[in-house]
């Protein structure tokens, strides 16, 4: 009896354990995939509309730039108080250097498609970070798997912005040289002749933004902003980098659509933007707002004096009183009403007309005038807007080419003795719910639209001024201490504020 | 009648001419035999750790229908959570750490003490510490609870025992309170934004409403019609224990069977757990042969189990926090407006009538867990003993969660079936001996053990609504449906021995030691040996002059290294994938955390020294334990900077994690009188950890968190302040710090057990006392009811200024800033401070400043409201009365007792006032249900 039992435990304990790597190997787990899906993650996180969140990713960059205040709650951003940047986009470029490993097997031309992609998504994320914080990890970065560095240095903001363009030169020149991608969620669908178009038009967007820079490290900015704008540059809005929506699944519908998202009801257009549309006789203020409930009996959906915004420096409460009894204005319905409604472009074609028109405006060489790129600018843009807003959400208004050409030929004519503050106006409205946070960083660097400001309501540190910055994200003082307090102290002297002022700026 | 060594009894003579006489066993007097690892009986006194017991009787004195809440407060150094959640077991901490389960010998991978009933436990060994337990290896590290079921009882009788204990509640501790003067709204305008009760004055003047009646928006006037919505809309709660057993033994075994039955209906409206277990055992002994086999199944049922936490779906989220009392909830009992698409509700968005979430918005469960177990053994010589025992269980969790249409987060309805099933078998086979050589005894055991476990999970859900309204299933999913399934499983071998000296029944040491094979980790480094040893001295038993004061005097001490591997699948270096990202691609992600190929498993060395002191006959005992124990080689995902590319690094770091406790036990015997006693025990203790050595990279470089620092501190972002505290205002608001304060630990400083006994004739009261003191704690709630301006202490005169008068003049109390900054590090150290102060003096809208000081509680990071989480609890009363036996006998009963029992009937709270602290920590806590009954106990 007992040698029985002794001998079937015994085997019953050795039986398996050649088998325990085998056991704890998870089937619902590949060791590899296609390069294809690591494209489909990588682009739809840099494309990212958290779901539940998304009013905040959707429209907190519009509350800085006071076009748009919120009446669920009080928000820091609504008076300019800024806190801390997150570098969570850092995993991004792992899963993109992933990509370019599972596509070794493929055939040359699409191993250049991915690798032009892997460059641009790097560019892509150094390039966010550093516009909001300043110095950051770059040339050590997402290293800690080849190098087992967890600890990154960090790039003086001069060499990160070198090591971006220098990205770019290099996807550039791959997409020119690739065929077409599996995996490209976006509306580039994949297309290398499209995806050399987006490199291009953002590298003259990093460019641009280096205006006040005659050099950053060995790149004269002038010479390679002129270089760059030879290139295949997009050509409309087809040609954008960005995210379309489908009514076909949920999952797919435009992030702010009503149903699964509660905050549809507490967007409120400012009485700045409102009078900004109105000064210019501006058809996007029906296809961008809804008229004041309150004043709907008194006067037409498309009569400017029905549409009425609350002032985006008085007290939050001042704001909130002056909205009840729907008496203000509100997001224009499309925006939750409309499982499709318009992509969401991060890089767009307006956007490039209007940095070749501020170029040129500046005397830069580019393909064509100040006035012929401001006016295909607004054209662009104008269309863009039109074709994503059907005829129920236009309250009674048209936007045509017969309606731009009047624009351009009134109010908006394009006039050089003030075209700066022309083109980055434009560009500001146009970017209304686009080209996230690009309208504030153009703000920051040129001073146009002027955005109001309140010292009694400001939250920001100096209360006379706007914050210039994202402080460092927390994680980085209790895992990247040295490297961190380094970089602070040779930016601002060592103290992490939102008044510090980034090298770009100087 | 007495005799030594058993307890004294009194019997009342009567007429009968036999008296059955059962002596019970004095415990306090005799040497205490104990339940040690693998199921081994020991005399307490050999042990060089601790260990303490506690018999079934005492678990059963109020029978709830878990039996950890019966548990609490009655042992030093194991504290139990118990949260008022109806979905919520509670927790078990030994030494401030998750102990193993150990039934009949048998360590279960799915088995709680939520799947036992009180009446089939005869006892249950805490084992504390790591040497305790060092037999169990990886699972054993921190303690383990030994329960050891009931079998039958004397040979040659047949006894059945039918029980019940029967509580209702009887009112509620430490229930939420909100304003009942504005309406909801915002800015004190009457409105369903939901934006909280932030609106009009309630003073009966006309305002748009929803009629629930008419079922639209009308007129009406503005009236606080829901004063008492949550106690309106409250059930009364019940819970019942009902068990009945049965059980023979005859001369070569016996056999005993029970079943029990545990209701407990909740406070929400359909909210309620069904729990039947059938509980099956049985022995032979046969010459050197014996056999002990049992067959458990326990089945539990729920109609809904309702979100206990902040959020679309919770209760107090709906009803007290986000809406205002202009509402009589009994107006909503007709809860559609169209069946089974449209709700009799005022909101579109956010919230749902309290009735439809109860009916409509609902988590059913059907849990099943079963066990088998069998053990063998067989007496090679008299002294020597082959054993095997095995032990399988397997469990089935069905969920099933349905949405109805018109639901405020789910507009298009909503269905989901969740499956999770598992099983973990268990082996050991155990050789041991035991010898004696003059004053010397040996005991030794060898052993080996195998245990695998594996767990699948399956898990499919509608995607974009309901096809047709009122139809449940996965059919009914407008978009193909979404399914997810997750496999995970472990094997685990060990070989181990344990050798035990005595010498003179007053010394004893214990060397024990075993390897383990893991399938967690690498091949590397997969097996791995943990020693142990363990030592007792009781110089009592060689010398005592003052034996007529002092019965017993032991000293001990242990060191145990015990490690532990790593999670299932966690040193796996692969892909997640995400089926039909966008536009019908699919995505693949690189794990964000990763994974060191040469991992260790991870140490701690359990130091523990305890004394134990008997006085006056068993009249006053006293145990103490201190223990200390290092971690190292710490297996963890450590923290990295971002920028490496990776969040986390699964790697042993070089921190070192020390902890420390002591655990105090003084009990005795106040009053022993011939018709009068007194037993009463108290017990404190406390266990804190403290960060040893620090790792360079995967450590946090934040000063408060180096060598010596408390693992607990509290990190929340204070306001900021000037040099005496005072809160520094900008714009007439508090400005945030932008670093990160330290506002004292999480862990309580220490828990409290106070259990008393009181004999007089028949009539037994026990009564017993527990809490946890110290320790912070974020009160969500509160946090809550202050940003949507229910609180009650919002409803003051600026508030009334704003609302009825217009004027905002709240100014915040502080100071604010006329020049100079403040420079801090990034740890909130000065650096220089030039800032020169004046009063604060602007004013501004109290609804604003308040939603500014108490911000939303979603934001996730608290602000304000983190409290001083102490708490006394009056656990359990209970009168217990045995009818005099000459009356019972008439009956043709053995024995009945007749009681009245309560629970939860009284508690005293430092910092909550809304909310009970009990849970753990604090999220929209339900209030303490305070239960009243009676027990019945017969025994035929």
């Amino acid at each position: 009896m007992k040698k029985i039992l002794t001998f079937l435990t015994i085997g019953l304990a050795l039986a398996s354990c050649g088998n325990l790597d085998d056991l704890n190997t998870n089937k619902d787990h590949p060791n590899t995939v296609t390069p294809d899906m690591l494209a489909t993650q990588v682009l739809t996180d840099v494309t990212w509309t958290r779901e539940y969140y998304a009013h905040k990713w959707l429209y907190s960059d519009q509350w800085l730039i006071k076009t748009m205040s919120n009446l669920e709650h009080d928000e820091d951003y609504l008076y300019n108080k800024v806190t801390r940047a997150d570098f969570n986009s850092y995993k991004f470029i792992t899963n993109a250097s992933k990509m370019v490993e599972m596509a070794s097997g493929e055939p040359e031309a699409e191993q250049n498609a991915y690798k032009g992609l892997e460059h641009f998504i790097r560019a892509y994320v150094f390039y966010n970070l550093t516009m909001q914080v300043g110095d950051i990890p770059c040339s050590e970065a997402g290293k800690a798997e080849t190098d087992g560095n967890f600890t990154p240095k960090y790039d003086t903001q001069e060499e990160v912005f070198q090591s971006i363009i220098a990205e770019l030169d290099e996807a550039n020149s791959l997409f020119s040289n690739s065929s077409d991608f599996g995996g490209d969620p976006l509306i580039s669908g994949g297309d290398h002749d499209k995806w050399q178009r987006i490199v291009n038009s953002f590298e003259l967007r990093v460019l641009n933004m280096l205006s006040s820079k005659a050099t950053a490290g060995s790149v004269n900015v002038k010479s390679k902003f002129e270089e760059v704008a030879k290139r295949p540059l997009m050509r409309n809005e087809d040609d954008g980098f960005g995210r379309g929506y489908s009514d076909a699944k949920k999952a797919e519908w435009y992030p702010y659509y009503w149903d699964g998202n509660m905050f549809y009801i507490y967007p409120v257009i400012t009485e700045y933007f409102i009078s900004m549309l109105k000064g210019l006789e501006d058809y996007r203020l029906m296809y961008y707002a809804e008229p004041a409930v309150a004043l709907k009996d008194t006067y037409a959906p498309d009569s400017w004096d029905g549409y009425t915004g609350i002032d985006p420096v008085a007290t939050y409460s001042e704001v909130q009183i002056s909205a009840q009894g729907d008496k203000k204005s509100m997001i224009n319905r499309r925006y939750y009403m409309d499982k499709v409604c318009e992509p969401i472009l991060l890089v767009s074609y307006f956007e490039t007309e209007f940095t070749l028109a501020e170029a040129a405006h500046r005397g830069w060489s580019t393909p064509s005038s100040a006035k012929t790129h401001y006016e295909n600018g607004i054209r662009a843009a104008m269309k863009f807007t039109a074709d994503h807003t059907s005829e129920e959400f236009r309250h009674g208004v048209t936007i045509d080419d017969a309606y731009v050409d009047s624009y351009l030929a009134g109010a908006a004519a394009f006039d050089p003795a003030k075209g700066l503050e022309q083109i980055m106006t434009q560009k500001f409205i146009a970017g209304f719910c686009q080209v996230k946070f690009n309208s504030w960083y153009d703000f920051r660097r040129t001073g146009y639209p002027q955005l109001p400001l309140d010292p009694n309501t400001n939250l920001n540190d100096d209360r006379n001024k706007f914050p210039m910055r994202w402080m460092y994200p927390e994680n980085e003082f209790s895992q990247n201490k040295d490297n961190v307090n380094e970089a602070l102290q040779r930016q601002f002297g060592g103290s992490d504020t939102p008044t510090g002022v980034m090298w770009l700026l100087k | 009648m007495s005799y030594l060594g058993y307890e004294t009894q009194f019997v009342t003579v009567g007429s009968a001419s036999v008296y059955t006489i059962t002596l019970q066993e004095d415990k306090k007097l005799l040497d205490e035999v104990v339940v040690t690892a693998l199921g081994i009986k020991r005399s307490e006194k050999a042990l060089g750790y601790s260990v303490q017991k506690i018999g079934g009787e005492d678990l059963s004195i109020v029978k709830g229908s878990e039996v950890a809440t019966a548990l609490t407060g009655k042992i030093a150094g194991l504290a139990i959570n118990n949260s008022n959640e109806i979905s919520e077991k509670p927790t078990v901490l030994l030494r401030g750490e998750t102990p193993l389960l150990v039934i009949d010998g048998v360590a279960y991978h799915n088995m709680s003490l939520s799947d036992l009933s009180a009446e089939d436990i005869e006892s249950i060994d805490v084992l504390k510490g790591a040497t305790a337990s060092a037999l169990y290896g990886v699972q054993g590290r921190n303690g383990a609870i030994m329960v050891t079921t009931k079998r039958s009882g004397k040979e040659g009788t047949l006894q059945v025992n039918v029980s019940n204990n029967t509580m209702a509640t009887i009112g509620y501790l430490n229930m939420p309170k909100v304003q009942h003067s504005y309406s909801s709204g915002w800015y004190g305008e009457m409105s369903y934004y939901g934006n909280g009760p932030w609106g009009d004055y309630m003073d009966g003047h006309e305002a748009m409403q929803w009629d629930p009646e008419a079922m639209e928006l009308r007129m009406m006037p503005l009236l606080p019609r829901g004063k008492n919505n949550l106690k309106n809309f409250f059930q009364s709660g019940l819970m019942t224990n009902t068990n009945i057993n049965i059980s023979q033994s005859g001369k070569h075994g016996g056999f005993r069977v029970s079943t029990t039955h545990t209701l407990q209906k909740g406070q929400i409206p359909n909210t309620k757990v069904n729990k039947f277990m059938v509980n099956a055992a049985g022995n032979i002994h046969y010459g050197k042969f014996s056999l002990d086999a049992g067959l458990s199944y326990k089945k539990e049922l729920a109609p809904n189990m309702p979100r206990a936490s902040y959020g679309n779906g919770n209760l107090y989220y709906t009803m007290i926090v986000w809406t205002g009392c202009e509402w009589d909830v009994r107006d909503y009992k007709n809860y559609w407006k169209v069946k089974d698409q449209q709700q009799n509700w005022m909101y579109n968005d956010w919230y749902d009538n309290p009735y439809f979430m109860a009916h409509e918005s609902i988590e059913k469960q059907d849990n099943n867990v079963m066990t088998a177990n069998a053990t063998a053994t067989y007496d090679i010589l008299p002294n020597i003993q082959v054993m095997l025992r095995s032990g399988y269980d397997q469990y089935t969790n069905n969920t099933t969660n349905r949405i109805s249409k018109g639901q405020s987060e789910n507009k298009n309805g909503y269905y989901a079936y969740n499956t999770v099933n598992g099983s973990s078998f268990n082996n050991d086979l155990i050789i041991k001996g035991d010898f004696k050589i003059k004053d010397f005894g040996i005991d030794a055991i060898a052993g080996l053990s195998s245990s695998w476990w594996k767990n699948k999970q399956l898990q499919a859900s509608t995607q974009g609504g309901l096809s047709v309204p009122g139809y449940y299933s996965l059919d009914a999913s407008v978009e193909k449906p979404n399914v997810y399934t997750a496999t995970r499983e472990k094997a685990l071998y060990g070989a181990y021995f344990k050798l035990g000296l005595s010498w003179k029944e007053g010394v004893y040491v214990d060397v024990t030691g075993r390897n383990d094979w893991s399938s967690t980790l690498p091949s590397s480094s997969r097996s791995y040996f943990y020693p142990s040893v363990a030592g007792s001295v009781l110089p009592t038993a060689f010398y005592n002059p003052i034996s007529n004061v002092l019965d017993f005097w032991k000293l001990r001490a242990s060191w145990t290294q015990s490690k532990s591997d790593l999670g299932v699948y966690e040193s796996n270096m692969a892909y997640g994938v995400n089926s039909d990202l966008w536009h019908g691609l699919n995505g693949a992600y690189y794990p964000t955390s990763l994974r060191d190929p040469n991992i260790k498993p991870e140490t701690d060395n359990a130091f523990e020294i305890g004394t134990n002191l008997r006085f006056f006959k068993g009249r006053l005992s006293f145990d103490y334990a201190f223990f200390r124990r290092k971690r190292y080689n710490i297996l963890t995902n450590a923290d990295v900077s971002l920028g490496s590319g990776f969040s986390g690094n699964v790697t042993n770091t070089s921190e070192e994690r020390i902890q420390r406790g002591q655990e105090y036990t003084l009990s005795g015997i106040p009053i022993d009188h011939k018709n009068f006693t007194w037993e009463s025990s108290l017990n404190i203790s406390w266990a804190h950890w403290y960060y040893g050595n620090i790792d360079p990279v995967f450590s946090s470089q934040d000063p408060r968190k180096g060598k010596g620092e408390r693992v607990d501190k509290y990190f929340f972002t204070d306001w900021e302040r000037d040099p005496e505290g005072n809160m520094v205002h900008q714009g007439g608001f508090p400005v945030k710090n932008k670093f990160q304060s330290v506002i004292g630990n999480r862990d309580a400083k220490f828990v409290i057990g106070f259990t008393n006994t009181f004999r007089y004739k028949n009539i037994d009261l026990a009564i017993s006392v527990d809490g946890r003191i110290g320790g912070k704690m974020y009160s969500w709630t509160e946090e809550a009811l202050w940003t949507t301006g229910a609180h009650p202490d919002s409803d003051n005169k600026w508030r009334y200024d704003e609302v009825v008068n217009h004027k905002n003049n709240y100014i915040g109390k502080g100071v604010k800033i006329v020049s100079g900054t403040l420079v801090t590090d990034p740890y909130g150290k000065v650096l220089s401070d030039d800032r020169v102060f004046a009063p604060n003096d602007v004013e501004t809208a109290y609804s604003t400043y308040t939603m500014r000081y108490n911000p939303n509680p979603w934001d996730l990071e608290p602000y304000q409201n983190i409290k001083d989480a102490s708490f006394i609890k009056l656990r359990e009363v209970a009168v217990n009365y045995r009818l005099p036996s000459s009356f019972v006998h008439k009956l043709g009963m053995k024995e009945v007792k007749v009681g009245a029992v309560g629970q939860n009937l009284w508690m005293w709270t430092k910092g909550f006032k809304y909310s009970d602290p009990d849970r753990g920590w604090e999220n929209m806590n339900m209030p303490t249900q305070m239960y009243l009954g009676c027990n019945v106990n017969i025994t035929f």
